[in-house]
C-alpha cells in the first residue's frame, strides 16, 4: 500500500519537473552609483516601480525603490548596509514590499518583513502588500462597540470604540507604553476575542523584551503580534513597519475579527523617514521634515476602520503613541496626528510626579466617538464624571490659600477627591467593567467615608475584595450583560450596606 | 558600439558562445562590443547584460523557479 502511495508521489513530482515551463527570463538592472549610509543611488533600471524591492547582487542586500527618475533610481536600504559597494549589479523584483499574513503570525515576534525574530520557523500562506487602500466609505459601518481598556478613567470618560484611532500623547516617561500595553493585557483578561499588535518603531531592545516578558507573564501573547523595528535597523525598517503591522491587521479584519494595533510611537517614525527624505535631498520643510509627513501618518491611520456587516463587521482600533517635548502639543508631528485621530489621551509630568497614575489630563483628553462606544451600565454611572472633576478642578485652587469654602462647595471638593481617588491606578491593575461600574457607584453613593480612618485608597480595595469574596454574582451578571437594570442596582445598595458593615468591624482589628 | 557582458558557465564551448553572441545581433539589430566571463555559479546556460536589461538563461535561477513553485504549493517558510 505505502509503495503506491510513495511511487505515485514520486512519478508526481517528476511530470511536474518535466512540465515546467524552459523559457528565459528578460528583467531590467542597474548598477550602484553610490552609497550614501542607507541611501544607494543606481544608474539604470528605468521601468523600476515606487516602492519596488530592488535585489543587490544578487541577494547580498535588499532596497526599496524611492526616487524614479529617467536614468537613476534612489532606493533605501532594507539591511545589508555594510555589503554593498559600488558597481554591485540590481535587479528589480517585480514586486512591492509584502509581509507573510495570517494566524500563524499570532504569539510570534516577527520584523516588518515578515522573518521570524524569536528564533522558530514561521509559514505563512498569504502575502499582503504593506501599502493598501484604505477602506472606502461604502464598506465602513459607524463604530458602535467598545473597546475596554481596564483603566476606569479611559472607559469612564474618554471611550475607546472599535475602529476608532485614540492617541495617546505625552512626554517621556508619562506611561505612553503602559496604558498601551494594559489595554492589550486586558482584551487577553477579559477574553474579548481582539487580536492585538504591538508595534514598536524605533525602540531599543531591551525596552521590547522588557514588552514582550511583561506580555507573557500576564498570558497575553497568545492574542498578540509584536512586530518591532529597533532603533538599530535601517531607516527604510523603521518606515515601513507600521504600514506591515497594518498589513498583518488588515488581514484578520477581512476575516471579520477585531484587531488593536499599537504604535509606539509615531514620533521616531516621522524621524526615519525625515532621515530617508534628507538623504534623498527632497526638500526639507517645517523642522526638517519633509513635505509629506501628513501623508505619511494619515495614509496609516485611515486604515483603521468598522468595517460594514456585508465585508464581516471586522475592525482595526489604531493607538498611536506619540512623544512631546517639553508638553508642547502644538509642535508638528503632534499637531499633525491629533488632526488625524479620532481623540487624544494626554499624559501629563507634573500629573505623574504628583501621584496621579495614570497621569491623564481628563480636562484635555477626548474621545470623539464618546459615548456610543459604552456599554450601557459604563454610560450610566460615568455621565456627570467629567463636570465633577472640572468642578472639582476649579475649586481645588481655593483650598491652597486656606478660603473657607461654603457647604455645597465643600462637598464638591469631598466628592471631587473621592473620584480623583477612584480614577489613580497601579500599571498592573486590570479592571474588569463590573468592577470600574461598581467603584463609580461606590464614589457617587458615597460609600467611602472617612469616619473609619482608612484612606480612599485603602477602602477602595477593600470593596473590590469585598464584592469578589461575597458578591460574585453581582460581578458575573454586569460582566454579562453589560447593563445595570434596576434589580441589579438594588443588589448593589444591599452589597454596599454589607461593606460598610463588614468594614467597621474589620476596622477595628486593622487598628 | 554598445557594451554587453556575456557571463557563461564554465565549460561551454566557444562555438556556443560565438553563436550565442551573433543571435544578440541579429535580435538587436546592430553590433554590440563583447566581454565574456566565466562564472560557475550559473551552473549551466548563460546570462548576458546588454543596455539595461538582463537576458537570464541560467540552469540555477531555472532550479530557483522550481522551488519557489514547490514552496507555494506547500506553504511559505
Amino acid at each position: 500500500m505505502s509503495d503506491l502511495v510513495y511511487t505515485s508521489l514520486s512519478a508526481y513530482l517528476k511530470e511536474k519537473i518535466d512540465s515546467f515551463p524552459i523559457s528565459s527570463k528578460i528583467y531590467d538592472y542597474g548598477t550602484v552609483k553610490s552609497c550614501n549610509s542607507d541611501v544607494i543611488i543606481i544608474k539604470g533600471l528605468g521601468r523600476a516601480k515606487y516602492g519596488e524591492i530592488l535585489e543587490i547582487e544578487n541577494g547580498v542586500a535588499y532596497a526599496l525603490a524611492f526616487d524614479l527618475k529617467k536614468d537613476e533610481v534612489g532606493a533605501v536600504l532594507l539591511d545589508g548596509e555594510q555589503a554593498v559597494e559600488v558597481g554591485f549589479m540590481v535587479k528589480g523584483t517585480g514586486r512591492v514590499a509584502s509581509v507573510g499574513v495570517g494566524e500563524a503570525l499570532i504569539g510570534r515576534v516577527i520584523d516588518p518583513l515578515g522573518r521570524p525574530l524569536d528564533e522558530k520557523p514561521l509559514m505563512c500562506r498569504e502575502l499582503r502588500p504593506v501599502e493598501a487602500k484604505a477602506p472606502s466609505i461604502v464598506d465602513r459601518a459607524p463604530v458602535d462597540t467598545p473597546l475596554e481598556t481596564g483603566i476606569i478613567s479611559i472607559d469612564s470618560m474618554i471611550p475607546i470604540g472599535r475602529g476608532q484611532r485614540e492617541l495617546i500623547i505625552g512626554d517621556r516617561q508619562t506611561g505612553k507604553t503602559s496604558i498601551a500595553l494594559s489595554t492589550i493585557i486586558h482584551q487577553a483578561k477579559s477574553n474579548s476575542g481582539v487580536i492585538c499588535i504591538y508595534c514598536a518603531i524605533g525602540q531599543k531592545k531591551a525596552n521590547v523584551m522588557n514588552v514582550v516578558s511583561t506580555l507573557e507573564k500576564a498570558g497575553a501573547m497568545n492574542n498578540t503580534i509584536v512586530m518591532p523595528a529597533f532603533s538599530n535597523d535601517c531607516a527604510a525598517l523603521q518606515y515601513i513597519a507600521p504600514y506591515a503591522a497594518c498589513a498583518v491587521g488588515e488581514y484578520f479584519m477581512y476575516k471579520g475579527k477585531d484587531v488593536l494595533i499599537v504604535f509606539d510611537d509615531l514620533s521616531k517614525h516621522a524621524a526615519a523617514y525625515r532621515m530617508i527624505s534628507l538623504l534623498l535631498r527632497r526638500p526639507a520643510g517645517r523642522e526638517a521634515y519633509p513635505g509629506d509627513i501628513f501623508y505619511l501618518h494619515s495614509r496609516l491611520l485611515e486604515r483603521s476602520a468598522h468595517l460594514s456587516k456585508e465585508l464581516g463587521g471586522g475592525s482595526i482600533t489604531a493607538l498611536p503613541v506619540v512623544e512631546t517635548m517639553a508638553g508642547d502639543i502644538s509642535a508638528y508631528i503632534p499637531t499633525n496626528v491629533i488632526s488625524i485621530t479620532d481623540g487624544q489621551i494626554y499624559l501629563e509630568t507634573e500629573l505623574f510626579n504628583s501621584g496621579m497614575r495614570p497621569a491623564i489630563n481628563v480636562g484635555l483628553s477626548v474621545s470623539r466617538v464618546g459615548k456610543s462606544a459604552q456599554y450601557k451600565a459604563m454610560k450610566k454611572t460615568s455621565g456627570a464624571l467629567r463636570l465633577e472633576i472640572a468642578q472639582y478642578r476649579d475649586l481645588a485652587v481655593f483650598t491652597r490659600f486656606g478660603a473657607e469654602l461654603d457647604s455645597t462647595s465643600a462637598a464638591i471638593l469631598k466628592k471631587g477627591e473621592t473620584i480623583m481617588e477612584i480614577i489613580k491606578q497601579k500599571a498592573n491593575d486590570d479592571y474588569s467593567t463590573a468592577q470600574e461600574v461598581i467603584l463609580l457607584l461606590a464614589a457617587e453613593k458615597g460609600v467611602f467615608s472617612d469616619k473609619i480612618g482608612l484612606s480612599v485608597n485603602e477602602q477602595k480595595y477593600d470593596l473590590l475584595e469585598y464584592f469578589a469574596k461575597n458578591e460574585q454574582k453581582i460581578l458575573d451578571m454586569i460582566n454579562n450583560g453589560k447593563d445595570t437594570d434596576d434589580i441589579i442596582l438594588e443588589k448593589i445598595k444591599e452589597a454596599f450596606a454589607g461593606f460598610t458593615a463588614w468594614e467597621e468591624e474589620n476596622h477595628a482589628e486593622r487598628r | 558600439m554598445k557594451k554587453a557582458l556575456l557571463k557563461a558557465a564554465p565549460k561551454t564551448a566557444p562555438e556556443t558562445i560565438e553563436k550565442i553572441k551573433a543571435r544578440f545581433s541579429q535580435y538587436l539589430n546592430e553590433e554590440l562590443e563583447w566581454s565574456v566571463e566565466e562564472d560557475a555559479s550559473l551552473i549551466g546556460g548563460f546570462l548576458a547584460y546588454i543596455d539595461g536589461t538582463v537576458y537570464d538563461c541560467t540552469v540555477a535561477t531555472k532550479l530557483e523557479e522550481i522551488k519557489q513553485a514547490l514552496y507555494d504549493a506547500v506553504g511559505r517558510n
